[in-house]
């Protein structure tokens, strides 16, 4: 183990320069993963290599050269000066900087969803155990709001963001102590069938006695569960895929050198 | 400077115009472009001698720059080794599709240089520093090691090849290569101290201004 630390350290040089043979490649790419004393000698090799080129004597770019890159560049996506393509660009670059954390978007987004539909339907029905659905809906934007800031994913952030304030309000305009006293104290949670979303199973005996709970409730929200999983699923399908890409093509830039 | 700092000697000012790549903002490209076009230009052109080509992986360089700049990470070496290697890597695309030229590889020892070109206009300065001490630090080489290095870096061969290109055996050039590359990690990171100190009054200097 050691022996192989000490033979693949010196292969480092050579790597930084492109010149392993495949084989030894192989088994130090292999190495590296687990060793960092040797990523780290190897970053300093490949910073040596990097100023290789100044040796050389310096030929100027074509005067039309960064013209003809701009020119790429403007039309493989529009650059503008103007607010909301900076706000685009921005997007852009966070989520092509982390394309994992575009999962938490559709997750954000489902939960927002079901909290707003959950909260309206709540309030219209006027019953004692509104109190509970929107302090529930304001710590649940409150969270997916946290974890979209968190995550970096500014279009969950923003999707979260303005959520919270409806939610938010319901729980104001609702007597939130008292009601919130009373659900609790008849609260007897009944066993229903969508575990996918235990936040919102626990109904107020109480508050359901003159409705029927089951028929209410159920419906909407296995629907909406159901568009929740379906926006989860599209989700993780896109970073995935967005992650496999990038892997790709830096692996095809690497496999390129051998 | 202590030896281990030199792993991310590739400046915080350099990270900072990568981060403003990733966010799309066009003017740090093209002070990423002021700094290494000449240099990514020369190079493609050292590699594949030939202008029109070397201007393809130059316009191809900077536009891969501001399309994946989000896959650059300091910890594995400087913005400039960065850019280096996808000229490296464009040019060895290049050279594939025409293969059938049977391109003839120049095999002259590196090109001395005592006169200098303007590259930009600020870097300009902080190019001449590097290019001198880069310079300095292969004067400190063999010929041979300068003949091992400029094979696998600018002609691309492994170090087989080049032990077939030399006939010499394979262990000579392998410990020829590393202790050439020590010898320039040595020297330049000396060099770099310099060198970053330099950045940091140019960047105090603006601050002032």
């Amino acid at each position: 183990m050691i022996d192989e630390h000490e033979r693949l350290r010196e292969a480092l040089a050579a790597e930084a320069l492109g010149a392993l043979d495949a084989a030894e490649h192989a088994r130090l790419v292999e190495h590296l993963r687990t060793c960092a004393d040797c990523r780290r000698l190897l970053a300093e090799y490949r910073d040596a290599a990097g100023l290789l080129p100044y040796e050389l004597l310096l030929e100027a770019p074509p005067a039309g050269a960064w013209a003809a890159v701009r020119a790429r560049l403007h039309a493989a996506e529009p650059v503008g000066r103007g607010r909301s393509s900076r706000l685009r660009g921005w997007l852009v670059g966070a989520v092509r900087a982390h394309p994992r954390r575009l999962l938490l978007a559709p997750l954000a987004a489902a939960l927002v969803l079901v909290v707003i539909v959950f909260a309206n339907r709540q309030s219209a029905s006027n019953k004692p155990r509104v109190a509970l659905a929107p302090t529930a809906a304001a710590t649940i934007a409150a969270t997916a709001t946290r974890n979209a800031v968190t995550a970096g994913t500014p279009a969950a952030a923003a999707a979260a963001a303005t959520s919270v304030q409806p939610a938010a309000s319901a729980a104001a305009t609702a007597p939130l102590p008292a009601a919130t006293r009373a659900a609790r104290a008849s609260a007897t949670p009944t066993p229903t069938p969508h575990a996918g979303l235990p936040l919102f199973v626990p109904h107020p005996a109480g508050g359901a006695a003159g409705t029927d709970p089951v028929s209410l409730d159920q419906v909407p929200l296995l629907r909406l569960g159901a568009a929740g999983l379906v926006l989860l699923a599209v989700g993780w399908t896109i970073a995935r895929g967005a992650r496999r890409g990038a892997a790709r093509r830096s692996g095809a830039r690497y496999r390129a050198r051998r | 400077m202590p030896d281990g700092d030199w792993g991310d000697s590739g400046d915080s000012n350099e990270r900072e115009l990568i981060a403003a790549v990733v966010r799309r903002d066009e003017r740090a490209l093209k002070q990423l472009y002021d700094r290494y076009g000449a240099l990514v230009f020369t190079l493609a052109l050292r590699k594949l001698g030939d202008r029109g080509q070397a201007e393809e992986v130059l316009q191809d360089v900077f536009f891969r720059c501001w399309t994946q700049a989000h896959t650059y990470r300091a910890e594995a070496g400087s913005v400039a080794a960065w850019l280096f290697g996808i000229t490296r890597n464009r040019c060895i695309d290049v050279r594939r599709g025409r293969l059938s030229h049977a391109r003839e590889r120049e095999r002259d020892p590196l090109p001395a240089a005592d006169t200098l070109k303007e590259p930009g206009q600020s870097d300009a300065a902080e190019t001449l520093t590097l290019q001198l001490s880069v310079r300095a630090a292969l004067d400190s080489l063999s010929p041979e090691q300068r003949q091992a290095i400029a094979l696998a870096y600018y002609d691309d061969l492994s170090q087989s090849e080049i032990a077939r290109e030399l006939g010499e055996p394979l262990g000579t050039v392998k410990s020829r290569i590393r202790a050439a590359m020590e010898r320039l990690r040595r020297a330049l990171a000396a060099g770099a101290g310099l060198d970053t100190r330099d950045t940091e009054e140019k960047v105090a200097e603006r601050h002032d201004s």
